[in-house]
């Protein structure tokens, strides 16, 4: 993965390491992001090093991100897409922050994507990459023909998914 | 005929539209309702904006107003407190198979692509966006423009206008944690922030 992203992101600094042994100095950092990898990380230990690494007034921000359909299509897309996702919801209870220090918020937005981009990352999903060759097809063709009819009507190459992100921003107390 | 309220909301270089399915018809529209008895234009936007998407917004003030069939249209521009969109009365209890309501933000970029019904221009009016709204003296375009182009003026101008004000991101650095395959990565390097992407999953690409 790590490499995929260095090649598509030549700007970004890469580095191999999991979430509770970070290769940064102490009180280094403006923020720390965790976009759809929380549920991965062991929370006590990668807490710990949260704090060590975040500047005074820096934060830990998470993201979850859901399909929300709007379009008949996206509705019809969600029938064959067995993944969606595949992420919990930010089931904030769980969340083992302080509530004065914690802010939530959700946002809709849209991932405007062609076709091929969507199919090639619902084939790396967890669900589709669990599935049979004869599933995985059967699903991926399936997304195809919706998207394809989706495509015609509207003209353009890239469609609109609609979707929902449940964040969640912990600022650690100072001191 | 009861005048309409327009509301014209600009947020991070998208417009918030209405998505309608009507009799077999799919377009787009802007926010915006009939302006009641007692009520200002700037109420009824207001009332509207929060029936039909659920968000909370502010008058910044008044474009332009235009005719759609004989119907005067006062386009106002607003900006609203972030949330989830949803569709409010009475428009919920009118949905059906055939009727739909789906507020959503439309790319800016994408406006001039989309099926956006608005009004017109009549003749004699001057439809010309007026960047004069509470207190704002934006300038006034010296061209006539009308109906779409003028929506699509008002928020092209609105969105430059607020990236201004907000100003370029602090060049703060980041880490973005189980980063996969960078799709996080990517949106926070096009911020210009410097990002510390961390994966411990290296792949079997040759690097």
């Amino acid at each position: 993965m790590l490499t995929v992203l260095t090649q598509d992101n030549p700007k970004a600094h890469p580095h191999q390491s999991v979430s509770d042994a970070l290769q940064f100095d102490d009180a280094s950092l403006d923020a720390v992001l965790v976009a759809d990898a929380w549920h991965w990380f062991a929370v006590e230990t990668t807490i710990a090093e949260v704090r060590r690494v975040l500047k005074p007034g820096g934060w830990l921000g998470l993201v979850w991100n859901t399909v929300t359909p709007a379009l008949p299509w996206e509705k019809e897309l969600a029938g064959v897409d067995p993944d969606r996702k595949g992420t919990p919801d930010a089931d904030q209870t769980s969340l083992p922050f302080p509530a004065g220090e914690t802010e939530y918020a959700t946002f809709p937005w849209v991932w405007e994507i062609t076709p091929e981009h969507y199919i090639a990352n619902l084939a790396t999903t967890s669900a589709v990459l669990a599935m049979t060759q004869s599933q995985r097809q059967s699903t991926l063709d399936g997304a195809r023909s919706v998207l394809a009819r989706a495509s015609a009507e509207r003209r353009r190459s890239t469609l609109s998914f609609h979707h929902s992100a449940a964040c969640a921003r912990w600022t650690p107390a100072k001191g | 005929m009861a005048p309409r309220a327009v509301a014209v909301v600009v947020d991070d270089g998208a417009v918030l539209v209405m998505h309608r399915l009507s009799d077999g018809a799919a377009y787009y529209t802007l926010p915006g309702g009939s302006v009641e008895d007692g009520e200002s234009i700037e109420q009824a936007c207001t009332r509207e904006l929060h029936e039909e998407t659920g968000l909370h917004g502010r008058i910044v003030g008044q474009v332009m107003t235009l005719d759609n069939r004989g119907r005067t249209e006062h386009y106002v521009l607003m900006t609203a407190e972030r949330g989830e969109l949803r569709v409010g009365e009475p428009e919920a209890s009118r949905t059906s198979a055939t009727n739909r309501y789906c507020p959503m933000w439309v790319p800016l970029t994408e406006l001039a692509d989309v099926n956006l019904r608005t009004g017109r221009g009549a003749t004699g009016r001057d439809a010309s966006p007026s960047w004069r709204g509470a207190g704002h003296q934006y300038g006034q375009g010296s061209d006539v423009r009308r109906g779409r182009a003028g929506v699509l003026e008002v928020a092209t101008e609105l969105s430059r206008r607020r990236r201004r004000l907000v100003g370029p991101a602090a060049p703060a650095r980041v880490a973005d944690v189980g980063a996969g395959t960078g799709k996080l990565t990517s949106l926070l390097v096009d911020r210009g922030l410097v990002v510390e992407a961390v994966e411990p999953d290296r792949g079997c690409l040759p690097s």
